[in-house]
């Protein structure tokens, strides 16, 4: 039997990067997935590619997260497990940030994830397994222009650290994922022009202990071992995966 | 294919408790086992078994450590996976620690750690994993009488982040599990009366989040994730196992 045979899994942010590598690892494994993303044609794509369910859906917007809760029910019934991992990224210096800029950034990557999982509690099964999306930057260095980013994965990891108890009475696990220096289309999103994005990419290397960056999937294999009965005992904490990122030399 | 076929392992401390169950998890995937411990018995009891490699060794012993890693290159070759897991466990008040009792305690528990990877290094292939046993409590709460315990477990936690530097050319990962609330021989090995341990688990499990106290397989199971191929990103980190332990409301 496959490890996640008969699982029902919801990824948000699964068109792409690590949601969409974590999309086919589940899938592969056996579970039912249904993901979202914002972008109506990507969406469509990763799940004529992925054969899953592809749902279009801003997370940013409670009214959007409960009717895709609705659409949830109907496609899978309950879920056994939730990766809350969309998200948005921008790399910003401190003094530039207004007013509107702050709230929408935490509108879909702070109250976004908080809602997400408040309204996805009726629907999970006892002993679902819930899965957030952090950055290692939370716990380790951070770079310049990153003081949104890591407030609202601050804010996420948070989220581990209260509901492990609230969540407890259902035999409900959560856990944070922390990940640095992991190969993803999320630069380019973020707003670099692409002729600087390998020259990040290798300034990022010359950290990593490993030499190189990581892959979505090696994300995507850490997220489906924790979601599996194998991992029944890990709960309410936060996994770094960064190639050894976090333990740079200082000089 | 097995995730672990055909790798070879080391696990010091294989006679009982998590490198008991850790040798039967990496047997069952495919790795060649060799595995240590102090008594004789026991040893050849968990070779017999398990069908794997045992060899009496003691981690306090430098001498001992040379003739393990020359019979170890006997028997496999390099290895790929070492499991340095052996530890004794003394739960003694702060005031009642003597010099003696200190010394030997540091020397079983952080000195032999120490010298067991070092005289490893020669026979670890390039791209090996390195998994050092700690504790949750270096990172959360302690008990009263847990001052060695937890000082030799930090030490531990310290190789992680230096050594993850400085095996990084040879592309060797190093990485350290913390458990904590697991039933195993601990406690009895530790002095605890064996008529007041139910009691002690008892109780031990109305502050775990999942309601349970965890089982030397399913901290096994996370080493035998993080020694594959599919952790080969993670490096360098320390992963708490606990069942939210850490969570524990303060009131």
């Amino acid at each position: 039997m496959k490890q996640l045979q008969n699982k029902t899994a919801v990824i948000t942010g699964g068109n792409s990067g690590i949601g969409l590598a974590t999309v086919k690892a589940l899938k592969d494994r056996g579970a039912k997935v249904l993901f979202t993303g914002r972008n109506p044609e990507t969406v469509a794509a990763a799940a004529k590619e992925t054969g899953t369910i592809g749902v279009a859906s801003d997370q940013s917007d409670l009214k959007q997260i409960e009717h895709l809760v609705k659409r949830t029910s109907q496609e899978l019934g309950k879920v056994d497990i939730l990766f809350i991992n969309a998200g948005t990224l921008k790399i910003i210096p401190f003094e530039q940030v207004t007013e509107e800029i702050y709230d929408d950034y935490i509108s879909i990557n702070q109250k976004g994830f908080y809602f997400t999982l408040q309204k996805f509690l009726p629907i999970l099964n006892d002993n679902a397994a819930v899965f957030l999306m952090s950055g290692s930057g939370t716990k380790t260095s951070t770079f310049l222009g990153s003081s949104l980013k890591f407030q609202a994965a601050s804010a996420v990891n948070s989220m581990v650290r209260t509901l492990t108890l609230e969540l407890a009475p259902r035999g409900i696990r959560i856990n944070a994922i922390l990940p640095a220096a992991v190969e993803t289309d999320v630069y380019k999103h973020a707003g670099f022009p692409e002729e600087a994005i390998p020259q990040i990419y290798e300034t990022i290397v010359a950290g990593v202990p490993l030499k190189r960056v990581g892959k979505a999937e090696e994300v995507a294999n850490l997220v489906a071992f924790l979601a599996s009965d194998e991992a029944s005992y890990i709960n309410g904490v936060e996994y770094i995966i960064d190639g050894g990122l976090a333990r740079k030399a200082v000089f | 294919m097995k995730s672990l076929q055909n790798k070879t392992a080391v696990i010091t401390g294989g006679n009982s408790g998590i490198g008991l169950a850790t040798v039967k998890v990496f047997k069952d995937r495919g790795a060649k086992v060799l595995f240590t411990g102090r008594n004789p018995e026991t040893v050849a009891a968990a070779a017999k078994e398990t069908g794997t490699i045992g060899v009496v060794s003691d981690q306090s012993d430098l001498k001992q450590i040379e003739g393990l890693v020359k019979r170890t290159s006997q028997e496999l070759g390099k290895i790929d996976i070492l499991f340095v897991n052996a530890g004794t466990i003394k739960m003694i008040p702060f005031g009642q620690v003597t010099e003696e009792i200190f010394d030997q305690y540091i020397k079983i528990n952080q000195k032999g750690v120490y010298f067991t990877i070092q005289k490893f290094l020669p026979i670890l292939n390039d791209n090996a994993v390195i998994l050092l046993m700690s504790g949750g409590g270096t990172k959360t709460l302690t008990t009263p009488g847990s001052s060695l315990n937890q000082q030799t477990k930090s030490a531990a936690n310290s190789m992680v982040r230096t050594l993850t530097l400085e095996l990084a050319p040879r592309g060797i990962r190093i990485n350290a599990i913390l458990p904590s609330a697991i039933e195993t021989d601990l406690m009895k090995n530790a002095g605890v009366p064996e008529e007041t341990i139910p009691k002690t688990y008892g109780k031990l499990k109305e502050s775990i989040p999942v309601k349970r106290t965890g089982k030397a397989e399913d901290v096994a199971n996370l080493v035998a994730f993080l020694v594959s191929d599919e952790a080969s990103y993670i490096n360098g980190v320390e992963y708490v196992i606990d069942g939210g332990f850490a969570r524990k409301a303060v009131f």
